[in-house]
């Protein structure tokens, strides 16, 4: 069979060798997320990287009489 | 090794070139959008283009998705990326300069677009519809802004690339090539090139640019902006970083195979339609995971819901996200594509990703971000909460319109009596019945326009009580003692991904017993890798590699984009020059028996012209030129398109709607006069239809100074043009053009030989049959052999 859908049209092994990368990838990321991110205070850390700015907060004390609550 | 000695370093944000490209975003929000409803308002009544040629359907379209898509998110997104990209990397943009090219060379490209497309300046490639000279100068911004962002992670002060770094990433390397490949092409002048690729290799070339444009251009920046912003705005981490990073990887790997789905039942092969399908499907998994991860991040957050317009906005977009990347994949199944392509269907798509998911976003965005930008609080939580309801409202009217529309557009044209004929020939009662849901489209494009204008309104005092601030930190730096150039090389992540891309080529170029090592040493290597990742645990391994330098990441991205484009290409452009060489065979075997046999020969000199002038009015948003295999569509437009009839097509012209006919075969099923009646009030003979009068055409005269350099580039591209026909080009055109004038002479009808309207008429008149005659003995320099 493997053999029959070859043939005369050899480039079809593109797409399954694509495929096969694929699913080596997306494994691989798996991998990556359960098994080598297991320290999960590291995890905590990156995933609260957006929440470090203190100074981003807005500044009322420009604008405190036209704001409409 | 890696050392982090703690420095400590003030760091004063560049802020200003966030609020320029904030501004920018909002004036261009309220461009596109309004040159929006002017479109939708000429479906429902076409005298709304004012009788003008620069405001035909046709030509503002294009200006309509571009400034939504490139001026409106496009401003958007390098405002959120700039605003982040500085506070997750604890440092400030590395050049002043280039961020001000960058803005600057941005808005230049705009108001070139909004220059040019309604000149009719354009290479008919939707979303890509830019002339060559354009093209350059994006892909010059484009490096600018590259180079300004990867020199900035270059010298951040922080170890980790937070999860939305990733996607800016991927947006700039993907964009990159996704651009250059579309837009390889040959100029025959400052306006007009020809594409490198033709018919049906364009035509997936174009679409594997045109979906990831989606892709890469309106969903990995906004997800990468969802992931920093939604955790401020509900004040808690990402509900799940581990889902987010392979929400990441999934998502880049798959989304670049799904470009076929915009062709099926189309001359593409079909493995290439079955494999962009099935990564379709696929996609739904990555794209819900990252949705629910939006969502779920606001849990024990949910009472901010009810107060904080910014949330509101937000967790809507997330929702159309939702929602969107339900229904592509849906309408990637080809029994469901049968139905919804070329209709309105596709149009309520769009817009639910494109007003729902991109523009809350960037609204939620700016009510976020403007009023930290100028130290100072919103103006009225009130407007902006008006806006929202108006807003979703609005987007509301509109899907529902174009799904109802759509859907019965599709039952229309394939319902069939009960012997098996159309039970609906006549096209126009589709549009006729669609009249009142483009009416609502209208009404719901109105009040997502007006939800834009009270923002701007709101923005716009905010700004005015506030004061312009560049936000100043102290940082926690880290010396950076990073790997080495031959340590990155030779780290794990890029050693074992070029291993297995050399194992993949190893796969196709050798035999069954090749394939089958590979296959094992896929295996291998996986097991491999698996073991120095456990081994490397202690040490410096993949993570620190992967998340902590940024060139060994974006090799990573690269490698994961390019092997979904280069598999899905490569075989359709191997193909093509067997197709090629099999019609000139039976070009040949014609020549030698005098039988006929499928003869595929390019266009004449004038009707090369009249396609020049199809291209530039855009006709290609309102018809198609490709007949799928169905019943419904065979009786009523003829027999269906054929991958080999297009081998000299360039750029496709397949289209992607039908508010009109599709007019692959149009050629020869009317008369020279019908079509005359036709471009000068399509009313004339199609009573009730909604397109736009074309008089203009026949009092301009058709520019032949350049046919002959036109002929030459497309004899470089495969048309087997002779030096005697390049050479005799402009007396052909107009020998053809005189067979035509004289015939609608007949009738009493002035037109020049050498009028537009007459190289339009001789390219329609081509459409699906064999050369035509281009003098009174048929003896022009592309004669007529035999068909029809």
């Amino acid at each position: 069979m493997f053999k029959w859908f070859f043939q005369g049209n050899e480039y079809l092994a593109w797409p399954l060798v694509g495929l096969v990368i694929f699913v080596i990838a997306f494994l691989a990321v798996l991998f990556y997320v359960f098994v080598v991110l297991r320290n999960d205070a590291e995890v905590a850390r990156m995933a609260s990287l957006p929440l470090d700015d203190a100074a981003d907060e807005p500044d009322a004390s420009l604008a405190e009489e036209g704001v409409q609550e | 090794m890696q050392a982090t000695t703690p420095v400590t370093k003030q760091v004063v944000y560049d802020d200003g070139i966030v609020r320029a490209f904030s501004i920018a975003t909002i004036l261009w929000a309220v461009v596109g959008l309004l040159v929006g409803v002017i479109v939708a308002t000429q479906l429902s009544f076409w005298q709304a283009n004012l009788n003008l040629q620069w405001t035909s359907f046709g030509r503002l379209r294009q200006l309509h998705t571009n400034a939504a898509i490139f001026a409106f998110v496009g401003n958007m997104m390098f405002a959120g990326i700039y605003y982040s990209t500085q506070r997750l990397l604890k440092t400030r943009l590395a050049s002043d300069a280039l961020s001000k090219i960058h803005f600057w060379g941005w808005q230049l490209i705009i108001v070139a677009a909004a220059v040019t497309y309604p000149l009719g300046i354009t290479q008919s490639k939707e979303y890509a519809e830019l002339i060559w000279p354009i093209d350059l100068a994006v892909v010059l911004v484009w490096v600018v802004f590259a180079v300004n962002f990867f020199w900035t992670l270059g010298k951040r002060n922080e170890r980790n690339l937070y999860v939305a770094i990733w996607f800016y990433i991927a947006t700039i390397v993907t964009i990159a090539v996704l651009y250059i490949v579309n837009n390889l092409q040959i100029p025959t002048s400052w306006t007009h090139s020809y594409s490198i690729f033709t018919g049906v290799q364009d035509a997936l070339v174009q679409w594997w640019y045109g979906h990831n444009a989606v892709a890469f251009f309106l969903t990995t920046p906004i997800l990468g902006i969802m992931y920093y912003f939604l955790p401020k705005a509900a004040g808690r981490p990402v509900y799940s970083y581990r889902l987010s990073i392979v929400h990441f990887w999934s998502l880049i790997f798959i989304y670049i195979w799904a470009g076929p789905h915009h062709l099926l039942y189309t001359a593409l092969p079909d493995w290439a339609q079955t494999m962009g399908m099935i990564f379709s499907v696929m996609l739904w998994a990555p794209s819900w995971g990252g949705m629910l991860n939006g969502l779920l991040t606001l849990r024990g957050a949910w009472d901010k819901l009810r107060t904080d317009p910014v949330i509101k906005f937000f967790i809507v977009a997330v929702t159309f996200y939702g929602m969107s990347t339900f229904e592509g994949p849906l309408l990637s199944i080809k029994s469901v594509s049968a139905l919804g392509h070329y209709t309105d269907w596709i149009i309520g798509h769009v817009h639910g990703g494109a007003l729902g998911w991109n523009g809350f976003m960037a609204f939620g965005m700016l009510y976020w971000m403007v009023p930290r930008l100028w130290k100072t609080k919103l103006w009225s939580v009130k407007l902006a909460e008006a806006h929202f309801w108006i807003a979703t409202l609005g987007i509301m009217l509109y899907i529902v319109a174009m799904w109802i529309s759509g859907v019965s557009q599709g039952l229309f044209w394939r319902a069939l009596d009960a012997d098996a004929f159309l039970k609906y020939p006549d096209f126009i009662e589709g549009l006729l019945a669609s009249r009142y849901m483009y009416h609502m489209r209208l009404l719901g494009g109105l009040a997502y326009l007006v939800g834009a204008v009270l923002m701007v309104v709101n923005l716009w005092v905010t700004i005015r009580r506030g004061r312009a601030h560049d936000v100043s930190v102290e940082v926690q730096g880290f010396a950076k003692d990073g790997p080495g150039f031959w340590r990155l090389i030779g780290g794990a992540p890029v050693v074992y991904s070029l291993v297995l891309v050399l194992l993949s080529l190893l796969l196709f170029a050798t035999g069954a017993l090749g394939s089958a090592v590979a296959v094992a040493g896929f295996i291998v290597v996986v097991i491999a890798a698996g073991l120095s990742i456990g081994l490397k645990r202690s040490g410096q391994g993949w993570h620190d590699l992967v998340e902590g330098h940024s060139v060994a990441f974006s090799v990573l991205v690269l490698l994961a984009i390019l092997v979904g484009g280069l598999v899905e290409i490569v075989p359709v452009v191997i193909a093509k020059k067997d197709m090629t060489a099999k019609v000139a065979m039976a070009d040949s075997v014609w020549a030698e028996s005098g039988e006929y046999v499928f003869v595929q020969m390019p266009y004449s000199p004038l009707e090369l012209e009249g396609r020049d002038i199809y291209v530039s009015e855009g006709c290609y948003v309102c018809h198609s030129q490709m007949i799928r295999p169905f019943r419904h569509e065979t009786l009523r437009y003829g027999e269906y398109s054929r991958a080999e009839e297009f081998i000299y097509d360039t750029p496709f012209q397949w289209g992607s709607k039908r508010t009109g006919p599709d007019l692959h075969r149009v050629g020869g099923k009317y008369a020279n006069l019908w079509h005359y009646l036709h471009m000068m009030d399509p009313r004339n003979t199609s009573p009730g239809s909604n397109m736009p009068n074309y008089p203009h055409l026949k009092d301009r005269i058709v520019d032949t100074a350049g046919t002959a350099k036109k002929m030459e580039v497309l004899r470089t591209l495969g048309a087997p043009y002779t030096d005697e026909e390049i050479a005799a080009s402009v007396e052909t055109a107009l020998s053809q053009g005189r067979l035509i004038a004289d015939d609608l002479a007949e009738m009493d009808i002035v037109v020049a030989p050498d009028s537009e309207l007459t190289a339009l008429i001789a390219y329609l008149q081509r459409l699906g049959r064999g050369p035509q005659p281009t003098g009174p003995d048929t003896g022009g320099t592309v004669a007529a052999r035999g068909e029809d």
